[in-house]
C-alpha cells in the first residue's frame, strides 16, 4: 500500500517535470516561429510548485535533505536520537501549523486568478498544505522508526539508517 | 531577525536539514512579529515558486543526470588524457581539465568531485600520487565547475539579484579558464619536486588530439550552444535549461545511442529528488526573505559598513571575506539565497558590477565546500578515497593558496571577469 503510494507520488512527479520541459522548450521554439504561447510559460510555473514539494517528500524519504552532523555525530547513538525525535517533533508541529494557515489561505486564493490563463490562483497556493501535509505524514513514520529503534540499536531520524540505503 | 538568526543557527547546528532550520526561523518572525499575520508567510512560500529563471534549476539538474547516462562523461576522460597526461603530474592534471570539460555539463562542484574520485581517484593513488594529494586536486579542481557555465549557483544568484543570467554565464567563462591554469601550474610545481612523472613520453600528436576531440565534440559544444542559444535570442535565459534538456536527449537517444528509456526514467527520478533538495530551501527561505526586507537589513548592515569605509574596493574585500568565512560553515546555495540580497544592494550603489561581484561571490562561497568544518565536497572525496581530513589539508593548502590569489587577481581586476560578457551582450 505504502509502497504504491511512493512509486505513485515519484512517478507524477517525473511526468510533471517532462511535461514542464515540453511546456517550457515548446514556448520558445513556437516565439521564434512567431506563434508566441502564452498559457504554457503559466502553467509550467504552476505545475513546478508541485513538483518542488513531491520531490521535496521523496527526498525526505530517502533522507537526502542535506543538514550539518559535524557536532551531533560526536554524541553517542541514544542521545543523538533523543536529540533527533525532539527535532523532529519541533519540525512535526511546523509543517502541520504550515499545512493548517496553508489551507486557510487557499479557501482565500479559490478567486484570484492566475495570469492570463483562467485558472485559480489557489491551485499554486494549495501545493504548501498539501506539500507540508505529505511531509509531515513522511516525518511521522521516520519519528515512530527512531522512537522503535530506541529499545535496541539507536538510529537517527534526519540521516539514513546504518547499513544500506535508508528504507523508503 | 535576531531571534531569526538564532533559531536558525541553533537548528542547523543540531543537525536539522537546513531547509527546515531556513522554514521554523523564517516561521518564528511571523510568529513573534504583532504586525505581520502569520498567513504572509505562507503566501511568501508560495509566490517563491512563482518565479520564471527558477524553473532553469530543474532543467539543469535533469540535463546533467541525463548526460551522466549518454557516454559523455567517458569521452570527456579521454579526451582530458590525451590533452595533458603528458605533462608532469600527468594525472592530476587530467583531473583539474575534466573538471573543467564537465563544468560546462554538470554544473555541480559535489557531482562533479564525487565522480573524479570514483573514476580516477584510485588510478592516481596507484600511480604513486599521495592519498592526501589526489583528494586536494579533485575536490578544489572540482570548484572550476562553480564559474564554468552552465553553473547552478549563478543561476541562483542571477534569480535572487534580478542580474542577467546570459551574463553572468559569459562572465564565468575567463574566470573558470584561469583556474584551471592556475591549478594546473600549482601541480606541475609540485610533481617537479616529487617527481609525480607524465603518463606518457611524448606530447600527443595533432591528430590524436583531433580524434580525442572529435569523439568529445558533442559535450565539449554544449556550454558553446547552451551561449549561442542565449545570444541569438531563441531561448531567454530562463528557457535555455529546457533546451539543454532537450540538446541531452538528442546527443544521449540519437547521436550516442547510450540512453535507454530506463536511464532517461532514472534520470527523471533523480533530478526530481534534487529538484525538491533544492526547492524546498528555496521555497521556505522566500519567508526568511521577506523578513530581511522587513527588517532593512541591508540598509542597516550597509549604515555599518559605511561608518568603516566607503572605499568599494574595500567594502568587497570585507563582504567577500566574511563570505569565506561563512562559507566554512553554511552550504553555498544556502548562503548565495540568503545573502545576495543583503550584499548586492550594498555594493551596486558604490559602483560595483553586479556581475564582477556574482562570479567573486560564487567562488569564494561554493570554495567553502572543499575545505573544513563543513566541506561538503572534502567529505564526499575524502571518504570515497579513505583519506584522513589531516592529510588533505596539509596537501591542500598549495592549491587554496592558489585559489586565494587567483580571487584577489579577480577582484582588482574586473575586467577579466566583464570584458567577455562586455564585448558579446
Amino acid at each position: 500500500m505504502l509502497s504504491a503510494f511512493v512509486k505513485a507520488e515519484a512517478l507524477v512527479a517525473g511526468v510533471l517535470l517532462a511535461v514542464i520541459v515540453v511546456l517550457v522548450f515548446a514556448a520558445g521554439v513556437m516565439r521564434w516561429f512567431g506563434y508566441p504561447l502564452v498559457w504554457s510559460v503559466d502553467l509550467a510555473q504552476l505545475l513546478f510548485v508541485w513538483v518542488s514539494f513531491l520531490g521535496a517528500d521523496l527526498a525526505l524519504r530517502r533522507h537526502a535533505h542535506i543538514g550539518i552532523d559535524y557536532l551531533v555525530k560526536r554524541l553517542p547513538p541514544r542521545a543523538r536520537t533523543l536529540l533527533d525525535v525532539a527535532l523532529a517533533l519541533l519540525l512535526l508541529a511546523f509543517l502541520l501549523a504550515m499545512t493548517v494557515l496553508g489551507y486557510r489561505l487557499t479557501m482565500l486564493n479559490l478567486e484570484r486568478r492566475f495570469g492570463d490563463s483562467g485558472i485559480s490562483y489557489a491551485f499554486v497556493t494549495s501545493a504548501v498544505p498539501v506539500g507540508c501535509l505529505l511531509l509531515a505524514l513522511t516525518l511521522s513514520g521516520q519519528l515512530v522508526r527512531a522512537l522503535r529503534s530506541l529499545r535496541r540499536a539507536p538510529q537517527p531520524v534526519f540521516v539514513a539508517a546504518r547499513g544500506g540505503e535508508g528504507a523508503p | 531577525m535576531t531571534l531569526l538568526a538564532l533559531v536558525f543557527f541553533v537548528l542547523m547546528l543540531l543537525g536539522l536539514p537546513i531547509a527546515f532550520a531556513i522554514g521554523m526561523a523564517g516561521f518564528s518572525f511571523f510568529v513573534t512579529n504583532e504586525l505581520m499575520p502569520v498567513s504572509i508567510g505562507v503566501q511568501q512560500v508560495a509566490t517563491a515558486s512563482q518565479s520564471f529563471p527558477l524553473l532553469a534549476v530543474p532543467f539543469f539538474v535533469l540535463a546533467g543526470h541525463m548526460m551522466n547516462r549518454t557516454g559523455i562523461t567517458h569521452r570527456l576522460i579521454a579526451c582530458s588524457s590525451v590533452l595533458v597526461s603528458w605533462m608532469a603530474g600527468g594525472l592530476a592534471q587530467v583531473s583539474i581539465v575534466l573538471s573543467t570539460l564537465m563544468g560546462g555539463v554538470s554544473g555541480s562542484a559535489v557531482a562533479d568531485a564525487a565522480m573524479e574520485a570514483r573514476i580516477l581517484g584510485p588510478g592516481l593513488i596507484a600511480r604513486g600520487y599521495s592519498k592526501g594529494f589526489t583528494s586536494a586536486v579533485i575536490a578544489i579542481s572540482s570548484l572550476i565547475t562553480a564559474t564554468i557555465p552552465p553553473s547552478l549557483g549563478l543561476i541562483l544568484y542571477g534569480f535572487v539579484g534580478n542580474v542577467s543570467i546570459g551574463r553572468l554565464f559569459l562572465a564565468g567563462v575567463v574566470p573558470g579558464l584561469l583556474m584551471m591554469a592556475v591549478l594546473m601550474a600549482t601541480v606541475w610545481a609540485i610533481a617537479r619536486r616529487r617527481g609525480y612523472g607524465a603518463e606518457s613520453a611524448e606530447r600527443p600528436t595533432l591528430r590524436a588530439v583531433g580524434r580525442a576531440v572529435a569523439d568529445a565534440k558533442w559535450a565539449l559544444l554544449f556550454p558553446v550552444a547552451l551561449l549561442f542559444a542565449i545570444r541569438g535570442g531563441v531561448f531567454t535565459p530562463s528557457e535555455v535549461g529546457a533546451f539543454a534538456v532537450v540538446y541531452a536527449g538528442v546527443v544521449g537517444f540519437l547521436l550516442h545511442r547510450e540512453l535507454s528509456w530506463a536511464g532517461m526514467m532514472e534520470a527523471l527520478g533523480e533530478a526530481v529528488v534534487d529538484t525538491g533538495m533544492i526547492m524546498l530551501i528555496i521555497l521556505f527561505s522566500g519567508m526568511v526573505g521577506y523578513a530581511i526586507v522587513f527588517e532593512q537589513a541591508p540598509q542597516s548592515i550597509a549604515a555599518a559598513m559605511a561608518g568603516l569605509t566607503r572605499e568599494p574596493l574595500l567594502v568587497v574585500a570585507m563582504i567577500l571575506v566574511f563570505l569565506f568565512l561563512a562559507g566554512l560553515f553554511v552550504e553555498s546555495t544556502v548562503l548565495v539565497l540568503l545573502l545576495t540580497p543583503i550584499f548586492l544592494p550594498i555594493v551596486t550603489p558604490l559602483g560595483v558590477d553586479p556581475v564582477h561581484f556574482g562570479i567573486l561571490m560564487m567562488t569564494i562561497v561554493t570554495f567553502g565546500s572543499m575545505t573544513p568544518p563543513v566541506g561538503v565536497a572534502m567529505y564526499t572525496v575524502c571518504s570515497l578515497l579513505d583519506c584522513p581530513v589531516e592529510d588533505y589539508v596539509v596537501e591542500a593548502l598549495p592549491f587554496v593558496a592558489a585559489v586565494l590569489a587567483l580571487i584577489v587577481v579577480l577582484t582588482l581586476w574586473p575586467g577579466l571577469v566583464l570584458f567577455l560578457p562586455n564585448a558579446l551582450m
